[in-house]
């Protein structure tokens, strides 16, 4: 963050001189836009109102081809103020008046000049002998172009800067005013807080400046008891404070020095650039064999063992760019009588984090008989290691009153970790187990965390997603204290991994063997001794017979699946197998479950030799009950659908994917008079002509492809009548469950006699349709020519009216001085009079548009559509000082936007004009989602209205006011209701007298 | 600070003492060649258009009409228009004498009406203006025509041309442009101003406050009438060219309407002002006691007042 370049007591006056100077162009920026505004309206009222009231004149004179009176009626606009070009163009472009002289009789190309005179010229030309006023997009101008009779063209332009700047310049005065009063007021308030603020500010600063040059007697006295004098007083006690502490300060750095000077081990303070020594204490000295004065002629490296340099040296590095805070290592040193001297030594940098570095502080400590004993700790380690790695054994201690292990380099290998890690904790152990074997090995961490035996286990295995899984057979022994609790355990682990492996695949190999007995899943396979009594019983003569395996096993077979005599037959059975040593069967038998059902099985036999040298006789059976049940219900369900098929009063038949007849019924036997023994085998080129068999079998090959009813309406001459019928048939593949085609199947019935009824009722709908289209045309030309009537009489009004509003206000403004009030008071009747005539024809002319436009129909976001026509009558809802709440979600709705926009404007209008009386008037417009529809609605707290009503007020011209009352026409609800019916929605409103009113629109979604 | 506020209050105070944007000085011609001078200087861009605005009304009497409402702040007027106005109380300078007519006002009557006796018992088409009065004064002096043998229909002078041909009047008095297209038609002179002495002189006329309060732009305003005669007269064919359409005229048409005319140079302008009111171009006692005669004129103006002479004769620089 920059810190300000000034003082206060100078920005805080400046900042507030801008501030105010801000203040003053904003206000002046503001003011600019308001008159631009206010004078754009003026001048584009004025244009439209002057042009206006010009039109009948100049229609009259381009009928009359009265030229001069033309170019002297545009010349004379001249008169208007800030009016700058006119052009008045014939429709092929040959300027009939302009207001300089020399463009009449050119051509209209000849003024385009590239500049304002093109600019305006380029402006759209309004149909309808309309006027069109825009304002330019740079807002310097107003556009006008008015189209008169037989095509004939007025072009007007008028200047907006001259005008702003009169405006601007007339209101020199009050905005000299606001400036002033501002730029005085920044300046009284600067000097209030130079005298009251900044001059003391001065003081504490001036007395802070002197407790920096170390002069801690320093106090200050400014006065006040605001913020400024509690800052003194907190200076003045903050010195006592720092004098205090300056003297205890020097206490403890004499202190300090005895320390270091007296300390156990040697302390010496190095550069951290040279290395040189700057201070050392005796015991450094002692420790190095230099003397004092010796070793400030000296640097580290120069004591150091040649091979320690470089791990020093690193060290010292990392200290001085900051990635680390202090290092220790043990390193030689080399003794000043030559021998090496081992010691640790710690190394803390004395400048702050971020600050260059200066100098270290360097402890130093004597350890060479230390690191003697830990070399030949070392040897025998080695030793162990390698007799345990030969055998597979790890070794391991554990402490539970530290929950700390030891283990060996084994012990690391056995588990694939690197040898010289930390033995893991629990978490870290437990991970190292196969995840099957952790529960039992937490228990036996557990029960040495306690202090206990430990129960188990005796074999567990590695985590597979460490390596190789291997199998390990753990021992431990303890030690116990006095008291008996367990201190210390230490065990081993033996890699067993071999031995468990050939074990489990011999036992593997037996699983699947029994596995493929048992899981056979409709084999039901029995063993059975020479008596008939079970030796083996698997899952699936479970689910055959009933009985379970614990059952079943040593029970005869009389009392599970067969009755004394049948038992009987097959113990006979088992002898003759015993004997012959062959395999029986398959061969079909009944058995008996175990509810007494009677099953049908398919079964075989044979002998196996047993352990003992006796014979098992091996039963294998399959369940064939539900295939002999299956047959049986396909036979009954061909009996009933020969039924069926001989009852239908329809011709049904079938035929095999080749065309060949394979059934039909008696109706079709009777209508083709053939017998269904003769037809079997036939095709249908066999019973009509060529023609009429090619369109049946295209048709049968329909039905076979498509896989959907064909529906066919062909006529027949019934072999059996001789009469001519006509068939409605419909034709179906037949498939099995498998999806392959075995034939199509027919069905056609005779509707002969409703055809015939069907086509009589299509005569008749015909004729009653060719009238409804007659009438609707005849009433639609009658409605087009009605709506042309309205459209061309209401704008051909609009002219003249233009006129007498436009000679009245000429009136006003040229003869006014001449004119007595009353003559003045008859004028402004007449122009009020215009006005409202004004109204009354715009509105005709939008209900009319809004019958005759071809709407569009788009997606329309109602809320931004709301929140734009709430924004374009901001002013009156100011004026009117009403609320509008708007609760509209942003829903879409398909409708014309313009027309939807035009109902909006109408019913917000009509809310804000009839709630005016209210205090104050609020608008609420919400929307929501009904069923399929969206309704929005428009709510008042007007002077609302009686429902029985409610039909009238959107009938066009009906009122329910006087005009003295509230202002209108009576054309805006009926344009609502046009306009809604025309996208196809609906309106209708809601209210009681007095209770305000709510106007409902319902969109289809 | 105090000098940092006291700038920017200099610098408030010093924003609004700037001068006023000014509408330009709009001057009103009714289509009279005498005025082109000016209607060419604003053609060939001799004035700057924010400083002076031409326009060109309809008649005299719109001049006048607009003059009196302050809606233009000078006007070409005809003598005996200015001095009625004048006498009417409007305060009103007259600041230079523009031109004279010499046969540019006339009395154009039908073919077969060749002299002003031929004019009994006929309707006369002409504007509700001094001068026109004046010519009727003349007309009925030379026709020994009494009031009541005449029926007056008064309309502007753009609607006479139009009157003539379809016959809704059998003569009108009027003045060029329109003399030309008639006589052109076929339509016969019965009298012109090339026989009137005083009545037909135009001038240039200045609302007084105007003449007080921006007498800078006045005299520019001389300046470009004087421009644009020089101009208009040492380029006549190309001058004729370029105004005549806006007439309705042919140049050659526009040519011969000129020769009727005297324009006054700003030297002869300054000089007829000096010596007025007793100078005999301008015939100042016939004048009025013609308009007095017609009811038009209760007393004479102060004419002291009426003429000013503060302006130099080379009125100001020129304005482009």
């Amino acid at each position: 963050m920059r810190r300000p370049v000034l003082p206060a007591r100078t920005l805080v006056p400046l900042l507030l001189t801008v501030f105010a100077l801000l203040v003053t162009l904003t206000n002046n920026a503001l003011r600019l836009r308001e008159y631009r505004s206010l004078v754009e309206h003026e001048q584009t009222s004025s244009l439209a109102e002057r042009l206006g009231g010009m039109q009948a004149q100049l229609d009259e004179d381009i009928s009359n081809r009265n030229l001069t009176r033309l170019r002297r009626s545009v010349a004379e606009l001249g008169l208007r103020p800030y009016l700058t070009d006119v052009f008045l163009i014939a429709p092929g472009g040959l300027v009939l008046g302009t207001l300089d002289r020399a463009g009449i009789g050119r051509h209209v190309s000849e003024l385009a000049d590239g500049g304002l005179a093109s600019a305006l010229l380029e402006q759209p030309v309004p149909m309808d002998r309309s006027l069109n006023v825009t304002t330019s997009a740079d807002g310097q101008s107003v556009y006008a172009v008015m189209t008169l009779v037989s095509g004939h063209r007025l072009y007007a332009r008028s200047d907006l800067e001259l005008p702003v700047a009169e405006r601007l310049h007339a209101s020199r005065g009050e905005l000299q005013r606001d400036a002033l009063f501002v730029l005085l007021s920044a300046f009284l308030l600067a000097l209030f807080l130079h005298l009251f603020w900044f001059r003391r500010a001065q003081s504490l600063a001036e007395a802070a400046r002197q407790v920096g040059e170390g002069r801690l007697d320093t106090r200050l006295d400014i006065g006040g008891r605001d913020e400024l004098a509690r800052i003194a007083d907190a200076f003045n006690d903050m010195t006592i404070r720092l004098q205090a502490q300056h003297a205890a300060l020097r206490d403890s750095e004499q202190r300090m020095r005895a320390v270091f000077e007296q300390a156990g081990v040697g302390v010496a303070r190095v550069d951290a650039h040279t290395g040189r020594f700057v201070e050392v204490n005796a015991k450094y000295c002692e420790i190095t064999g230099f003397t004092q004065s010796e070793m400030l002629q000296m640097d580290f490296v120069q004591l150091t063992h040649p091979d320690d340099v470089a791990a020093d040296m690193a060290g010292r590095e990392a200290l001085r760019g900051g990635r680390q805070r202090e290092f220790q290592i043990d390193k030689r040193l080399l003794h000043r009588d030559g021998h090496v001297v081992w010691v640790s030594l710690s190394v803390t940098p004395l400048w702050r984090p971020g600050a260059a570095p200066d100098f270290c502080i360097a402890v130093l400590q004597d350890i060479t008989s230390r690191r003697l004993a830990e070399q030949a700790l070392e040897h025998e380690r080695n030793r162990l290691n390698a007799a345990e790695r030969i055998s597979g054994l790890g070794s391991w201690e554990y402490s539970p009153s530290t929950r700390r292990a030891w283990w060996s380099e084994q012990m690391f290998r056995l588990f694939h970790l690197e040898p010289g890690d930390e033995a893991p904790d629990e978490a870290g152990y437990l991970a190292l187990i196969h995840p099957d074997d952790r529960d039992a090995v937490r228990t036996a961490v557990r029960e040495m965390d306690a202090g206990q035996r430990i129960s188990g286990p005796y074999l567990y295995r590695t985590a597979p997603d460490r390596g190789p899984v291997r199998y390990l057979r753990p021992t431990a022994a303890y030690e116990t204290d006095d008291t008996g609790s367990v201190i210390h355990y230490a065990g081993t682990l033996l890699d067993v991994s071999h031995t468990v492996k050939a074990e489990q695949a011999l036992r593997a190999s037996e699983e699947r063997l029994r596995a493929t007995l048992e899981h056979a899943p409709n084999v039901a396979v029995q063993w059975f001794d020479r008596e008939g009594r079970v030796l083996y019983w698997n899952h699936a003569s479970s689910r055959l017979f009933g009985w379970s395996v614990d059952e079943a096993m040593g029970r005869r077979c009389d009392e599970l699946m067969l009755d004394a005599a049948q038992a009987q037959v097959f113990v006979e059975h088992l002898r003759h197998l015993e004997r012959e040593r062959t395999a029986f069967g398959p061969a079909e038998y009944e058995v008996q479950h175990r509810s007494g059902r009677t099953l049908a099985v398919e079964a075989s036999s044979f002998s196996i030799p047993a352990p003992d040298g006796a014979r098992i006789f091996v039963f294998m059976a399959v369940d064939i009950t539900a295939r002999r049940h299956a047959e049986r219900a396909a036979e009954q369900e061909r009996t009933y659908l020969r039924t069926l098929f001989a009852a239908l009063p329809d011709m049904v038949w079938v035929k095999s994917p080749d065309g060949h007849f394979m059934s039909c019924n008696p109706v079709f036997e009777q209508v083709l008079d053939i017998r269904e023994a003769d037809l079997v085998g036939k095709t249908d080129y066999d019973l009509v002509s060529p023609e009429q068999a090619d369109s049946f079998r295209a048709h049968d090959q329909i039905a076979a492809r498509g896989g959907l009813p064909d529906v066919t309406e062909e006529w027949l001459v019934s072999q059996a009548s001789g009469e001519r019928i006509l068939l409605q048939t419909i034709k179906v593949p037949m498939r099995t469950s498998n999806g392959r085609l075995i034939g199509v199947l027919g069905i056609a019935r005779n509707i002969t006699d409703l055809k015939n009824a069907q086509e009589e009722l299509r005569a008749l709908n015909a004729d009653l349709e060719r009238r409804v289209a007659e009438r609707t045309e005849a009433l639609t030309s009658a409605m087009k020519e009605l709506e042309s009537f309205s459209y061309a009489v209401s704008h051909d009004l609009k002219a003249p009216l233009r006129g007498i509003d436009g000679y009245s206000k000429i009136l006003l403004e040229d003869y006014g001085d001449v004119l007595d009030p009353q003559a003045v008071r008859f004028l402004g009747n007449i122009r009020a009079g215009t006005a409202q005539m004004h109204a009354l024809i715009e509105d005709l002319l939008a209900y009319s548009r809004m019958e005759r436009r071809a709407l569009e129909s788009q997606r329309v976001d109602l809320c931004e559509l709301v929140q734009s026509v709430v924004s374009r009558r901001v002013d009156e809802i100011r004026a009117a000082a009403a609320q509008v709440i708007q609760q509209v979600p942003p829903l879409v709705v398909r409708a014309d936007r313009q027309g939807l926009d035009l109902i909006l404007r109408n019913l917000f209008d009509n809310a804000l004009k009839f709630s005016r009386d209210a205090h104050p008037p609020v608008i609420t417009i919400s929307a929501a989602e009904q069923g399929s529809c969206i309704v929005l609605a428009i709510r008042d707290n007007g002077i609302g209205f009686d429902m029985k009503y409610h039909e009238r007020i959107f009938e066009i011209f009906q009122r329910l006011h006087r005009v003295e009352e509230f202002s209108g026409t009576g054309v805006g609800l009926a344009l609502v209701r046009k306009a809604m019916q025309r996208m196809g929605g609906r309106v209708w409103a809601d209210s009681t007298p007095g209770e305000g009113a709510c106007f409902y629109l319902e969109f289809p979604a | 600070m105090v000098r940092l506020t006291l700038a920017a209050i200099l610098l408030i105070g010093a924003g609004g003492c700037e001068a006023p944007p000014r509408a330009p000085l709009t001057v009103g011609l009714n289509p009279w060649i005498g005025y082109d001078p000016l209607v060419f200087a604003r053609e060939m861009e001799l004035v700057d258009r924010d400083v002076l605005k031409v326009v060109e009304l309809e008649s005299t009497a719109d001049s006048a009409r607009q003059l009196r409402n302050g809606l233009i702040d000078a006007a070409g007027l005809t003598l005996p228009e200015a001095i009625e106005l004048a006498a009417t109380g409007t305060d009103i300078r007259i600041v230079a004498i523009l031109s004279q007519s010499k046969g540019g006002d006339a009395v154009i009557a039908a073919p077969h009406l060749r002299q002003p006796s031929d004019l009994r018992g006929v309707r006369l088409g002409l504007e509700d203006t001094a001068l026109a009065s004046t010519m009727l004064a003349r007309l009925s002096e030379e026709g020994r025509l009494r009031s009541e043998e005449l029926t007056l229909v008064y309309a502007p002078a753009v609607m006479h041309e139009d009157m003539m041909r379809r016959g809704q009047v059998d003569a009108v008095i009027t003045f060029e442009p329109v003399i030309s297209r008639l006589l052109a038609a076929g339509f016969s002179n019965v009298l012109d101003s090339a026989h009137i002495q005083g009545e037909v002189i135009d001038v240039l006329v200045v609302r007084g406050e105007v003449a007080e309060a921006r007498w800078h732009d006045v005299t520019l305003l001389l300046s470009a009438f004087d421009d644009g005669r020089r101009a208009l007269l040492s380029e006549v064919d190309a001058a004729a060219g370029l105004l005549a359409p806006g007439l309705g005229l042919s140049a050659g048409e526009y040519l011969d309407a000129l020769k009727g005319i005297r324009l006054f140079s700003a030297h002869e302008s300054r000089a007829l002002i000096d010596a007025a009111p007793s100078v005999g171009l301008l015939d100042l006692e016939r004048v009025s006691a013609d308009l007095k005669a017609a009811g038009r004129l209760m007393a004479d103006p102060d004419w002291n007042d009426l003429f000013d002479k503060r302006l130099p004769a080379a009125a100001g620089r020129s304005i482009r």
